[in-house]
């Protein structure tokens, strides 16, 4: 990285119009999917059902539970209806991404892991001030909690970094630590813009911004969550979803049932953001969740211990 | 004696700094502890802490622990040794325990007789023998708030461990803790300085670290660096630092470096509390103000790094503050579009406490309740009673729901549109004061909100049941006690709080029970509060009990009584007065006198009886008068008055004679008498002599 010394003291959309050290959407999400495999972490897609965020994916949140290893990186788009802004706010959008790397048990050196993987992006932490602020991390819904940082760059917080002490009720141990990169946020700096709709997602031949990807869709999609979703409608789904993740429990199908966990997660977030609940209903319709979800993460459990948990074979 | 210095660092991952503090005083005291245990004596103990360590240097610790006598007991000679004098196995027992021949043990008289007896020297362990124990012991004991486990379930900790340096002199203490080695190696600033350093003895630890690896260990050093770098930039500006930022921004960093942002002047035009919070907690940067307290538009980075290219970061640092600030503009003009009274009706489904209903439901209790408050503490009734109505509006609006600690803050802004100042200003001050040390309501409008917003919460949560327990006090209900006694006793507020009490149990209607005895339960609370600020400032308790046993409900009329009874005191005269006042009601205790019994002055009898009747009823009105006039001092020298009377009366006089008639008639006289003491305090409780 002694390269960049030198480089970096040039603003950096003078490094885009040099074209050199210059970053853009699609490359951050690819160095650091290479980086990440290269510490051999299973790279894997995003999980086709919305979520509030990379840890509801399964190889987060279900990966925590039990004594098997795992490394896994990927890249999520994360859906919050209630931070829609009708494409208005430049840090703030209801659709985001999220790049997410959760490894167990996590190596005495994660966070020169992790550091280095800034290094990857050109950041350089005796220019940027790289700083690990305490930020205790709480799922009330999927009764998980751990603790850790928001990591900041400059006082912009760019990564979630969390030791999982809990997940779905049940103690961890070994303990995973997972990092969840804010990716625009990482981006925005990097590429010097003030707006994510700004950034760069591709540059040649001829540049392709963010906006020009998701700006209508904020903007659609924002409408969609804050005045068009069906009510009754949703309420219904809420209850089938309920109704369903605990039948697939009793036939002892998991993961299945963890999908409808997901879904009933994003129905209550649409509700939230259509103003359909009270105050004092909001914290009954975490509770349901939360009880799904335990009851998902002690039939994982159970179901990993059955086939005997086949990754602690691998381990030494 | 011989010692050495002792040194141990605890090397970890970043700490949270509101913690570190507690931490750092918890290892050091628990490493003293521990010396102590043991007879090591010890000198100076120097804690040094940051966001990746925590160090104690203690110097001039005992090499070895002193040499002790021991005297060992054996068993008696007669058990020791048979008929033929030969020893027995409970001899042989004793000298191998004592490690000498048997023909080597003493004998001495005991209780029980005479018995074998060692006695020998212990000699002292050596220091460095007993310290992995006592590092273990200090780390395993100290109080974390949060622990954690990390790895394979190492832990637990604050934080995950990657280094522990030990030394006693300069040799490697050998222990082992969370599965880590200590070693003499240190490591300094986490990008200036990765590498390895060797400490070769504990006292160059400080200088060690400061000159080869960019960290300055020692806190209080480091919170100097901080101010004076930060008033190098500032210069003739003022920094707006509180003491709570100042703690946190030095346990945010190993190596500060003072940097100047700016944001753009049409921010300023934003609350400025709100840019004030928003640097505070979101940024941990120092907001700046002119000489006369007016925010400019520049703000103090405390970086952790001598960066290559300081503009980065202050770039950085600007554009998160200018999207914070744009978020906070957006929201004031936002909700600047509403009137805050169209917030009422949103009130209706936000909940105060679900048994005590809802936000909109409490803002109806609290305009009837300061409505009543208002004219006995002289504030003006309707301007306080459109303040209630508003009181909560903020609540629902975008800026408090992003920072809560605005409520009140906000109102005021958002009140200024419609309102007169007054009542914008009142809706600020309900929340006064928010922590002990914090200032009460300047205005009486503010005061009767304030008090009626602590009163109401009091009444609900205790008429739930929601009462505080131990350490337990989730709904702030001492503070608010203790607020409403500093609001009343410093702003000299003249307020029944057996009414308002009353009053504010009748607001809630059906919502809770038993009022009668929760006003009373309240009541014991307040004053216990009361009690707790007397012994604060030293005063006298049992003055303090002598007054509430007369159950004053005016605050005011307690802290005169309270000065009266005090002063009183120190008069010559008073022990004498308090012996006769406890003499006076022994003798009604044991006379059982349930009953009012009146005086009749035709059946005194003896001299003293009407000499003492007389001046009574000479000083009745007298005294009466000063009560009314609430001039308790004046009214404790006319008591002083009734002692020769009263000297004489006991005298003279036997009060429990079998003749029932004249009995009852003396019995009457002292229940006036005391009746007259009881106007100001019950005496009993003072200390004579």
């Amino acid at each position: 990285m002694s390269s960049l010394g030198a480089a970096n003291s040039a603003p950096k959309n003078l490094l885009y119009l040099m074209n050199k050290n210059f970053y853009t959407f699609q490359n951050i999400i690819a160095e650091l999917e290479r980086y990440w495999a290269d510490q051999g972490c299973v790279i894997l897609q995003p999980l086709d059902i919305e979520m509030g965020a990379g840890t509801f994916h399964p190889a987060t949140f279900l990966r925590a539970i039990g004594p098997e290893p795992w490394r896994a990186a990927y890249l999520q788009p994360c859906r919050r209806p209630t931070d829609g802004r009708y494409g208005e706010n430049p840090n703030r959008g209801q659709h985001f991404y999220q790049f997410q790397v959760t490894i167990k048990p996590s190596p005495q050196n994660i966070l020169e892991l992790y550091l280095d993987s800034l290094k990857v992006l050109g950041i350089d932490p005796l220019t940027d001030d790289i700083r690990f602020v305490e930020d205790n991390w709480e799922s009330p819904t999927l009764g998980a909690w751990g603790l850790g940082w928001e990591v900041w760059m400059n006082g912009m917080e760019i990564t979630q970094f969390t030791y999982f002490q809990q997940a779905g009720g049940l103690e961890c141990s070994p303990i995973t630590a997972e990092i969840t990169y804010g990716l625009e946020r990482i981006a925005m700096p990097l590429q010097n813009v003030n707006s994510m709709y700004d950034l760069i997602w591709v540059d040649k031949p001829s540049a392709v911004t963010y906006g020009d990807i998701f700006r209508q869709n904020e903007v659609e999609m924002s409408h969609y969550n804050f005045n068009h979703a069906n009510i009754d409608n949703l309420l219904n789904q809420f209850t089938y979803y309920e109704a369903e993740c605990k039948h697939l429990l009793a036939s002892s199908l998991t993961l299945p049932a963890y999908e409808m966990v997901l879904k009933a997660s994003h129905i209550f977030n649409l509700l939230d953001a259509r103003g359909a609940i009270s105050v004092g209903a909001r914290q009954n319709y975490i509770l349901k969740i939360r009880t799904l979800a335990r009851m998902v993460a002690e039939a994982y459990y159970n179901a990993r211990k059955q086939l005997g948990f086949p990754l602690l074979k691998g381990s030494t | 004696m011989k010692t050495k210095d002792f040194l141990l660092e605890i090397g970890v991952e970043e700490l949270p700094p509101k913690q570190i503090p507690a931490l750092i005083s918890s290892l050091a005291t628990n490493l003293e502890e521990s010396l102590k245990e043991r007879g090591l004596s010890y000198g100076a103990v120097k804690p040094f802490s940051s966001p990746r360590r925590l160090a104690v240097l203690i110097s001039a610790v005992s090499e070895k622990q002193p040499d002790q006598p021991l005297e060992l007991r054996g068993p008696p000679v007669e058990i020791a040794f048979d008929k033929e004098g030969l020893p027995t196995i409970a001899a042989r027992k004793f000298a191998t325990t004592c490690g000498v021949e048997i023909a080597e043990l003493k004998r001495i008289l005991d209780k029980k007789g005479e018995i074998l007896f060692h006695q020998t020297i212990k000699s002292g362990k050596y220091t460095f023998e007993l310290l992995p124990e006592i590092v273990v012991q200090a780390i395993k004991k100290m109080v974390i708030k949060k622990p954690m486990y990390w790895n394979d379930h190492a832990g637990p900790f604050v934080r995950p461990v990657h280094w522990v340096v030990a030394l006693f002199d300069q040799e490697v203490i050998p222990l082992e803790i969370f599965g880590i080695k200590a070693t003499n190696k240190t490591f300094g600033h986490r990008f200036h300085s990765p590498k390895p350093l060797v400490i070769t003895s504990p006292n160059k630890y400080e200088a060690l670290l400061e000159n080869n690896g960019s960290v300055i260990a020692d806190a209080s050093k480091r919170k100097e660096k901080i101010l004076e770098k930060t008033s190098l930039l500032t210069q003739d500006d003022v920094a707006l630092i509180s003491e709570d930022l100042l703690s946190e921004i030095t346990n945010l960093v190993e190596w500060p470096v003072a940097l100047m942002g700016t944001f753009n002047e049409r921010f300023l035009k934003v609350p400025k509390e709100v840019l004030v919070t928003t640097l505070e907690t979101q940024q941990r940067c120092i907001p700046i103000a002119d000489e006369a307290g007016e925010l400019l538009p520049r703000f103090v980075i405390i970086s952790n790094i001598e960066s290559k290219d300081p503009n980065q970061v202050i770039v950085g640092n600007e554009r998160v503050v200018r999207a914070r600030f744009t978020d906070a503009e957006y929201f004031y003009h936002q909700d600047l579009k509403n009137s805050l009274i169209a917030n009422l009706e949103k009130l209706k489904h936000v909940s105060f406490q679900e048994k005590l209903g809802s936000l909109y439901d409490k803002t109806m209790r609290l305009k009837t309740l300061s409505s009543f408050i208002a004219p006995r503490i002289k504030a003006d009734v309707s301007d306080t009673s459109r303040a209630a109505e508003l009181a909560k509006c903020d609540l629902p609006t975008q800026m408090v729901w992003e920072f809560p600690e605005l409520q009140g803050i906000m109102g005021y802004y958002y009140a200024k549109k419609h309102e007169n100042e007054t009542i914008a200003i009142a809706i600020k001050e309900q929340y006064l004061p928010r922590f002990s040390k914090d200032q009460i309501p300047a205005t009486l409008v503010g005061s009767a909100l304030a008090l009626a917003d602590r009163i109401d919460s009091l009444v609900g949560f205790f008429g739930i049941d929601k009462i505080p327990s131990g350490d337990k006090d989730p709904f702030g209900l001492r503070r608010a006690a203790t607020s409403i006694l500093r609001i009343i006793l410093e702003k000299n507020l003249v307020l029944d709080l057996k009414e308002t009490l009353e009053k504010s149990c009748t607001t809630y209607k059906d919502l809770i029970k038993n009022k009668g005895e929760l006003v009373a339960r309240i009541l014991d609370f307040i004053y216990e509060r009361l009690r707790f600020s007397y012994i604060e400032q030293n005063k006298n308790v049992n003055v303090f009990r002598s007054v509430l046993a007369c159950t004053p409900t005016d605050l005011q009329d307690f802290a005169k009584r309270y000065d009266a009874v005090d002063k009183f005191t120190l008069h010559s005269e008073s022990t004498d007065l308090i012996e006769i006042f406890k003499r006076i009601s022994n003798i009604l205790d044991k006379a059982k006198t349930l009953e009012k019994l009146k005086f009749n002055p035709s059946l005194a009898t003896e001299a003293a009886e009407k000499n003492l009747a007389t001046i009574v009823e000479q000083k009745k009105e007298i005294i009466l008068d000063f009560h009314r006039r609430a001039e308790y001092r004046h009214l404790l020298s006319e008591l002083i008055s009734l002692k020769v009377p009263l000297g004489h009366f006991f005298d003279k006089v036997m009060v429990m004679t079998d003749n029932e008639k004249i009995r009852n008639n003396r019995l009457a006289l002292l229940q006036a008498i005391q009746n007259l003491f009881m106007l100001i305090a019950d005496l009993s409780h003072l200390v004579s002599g």
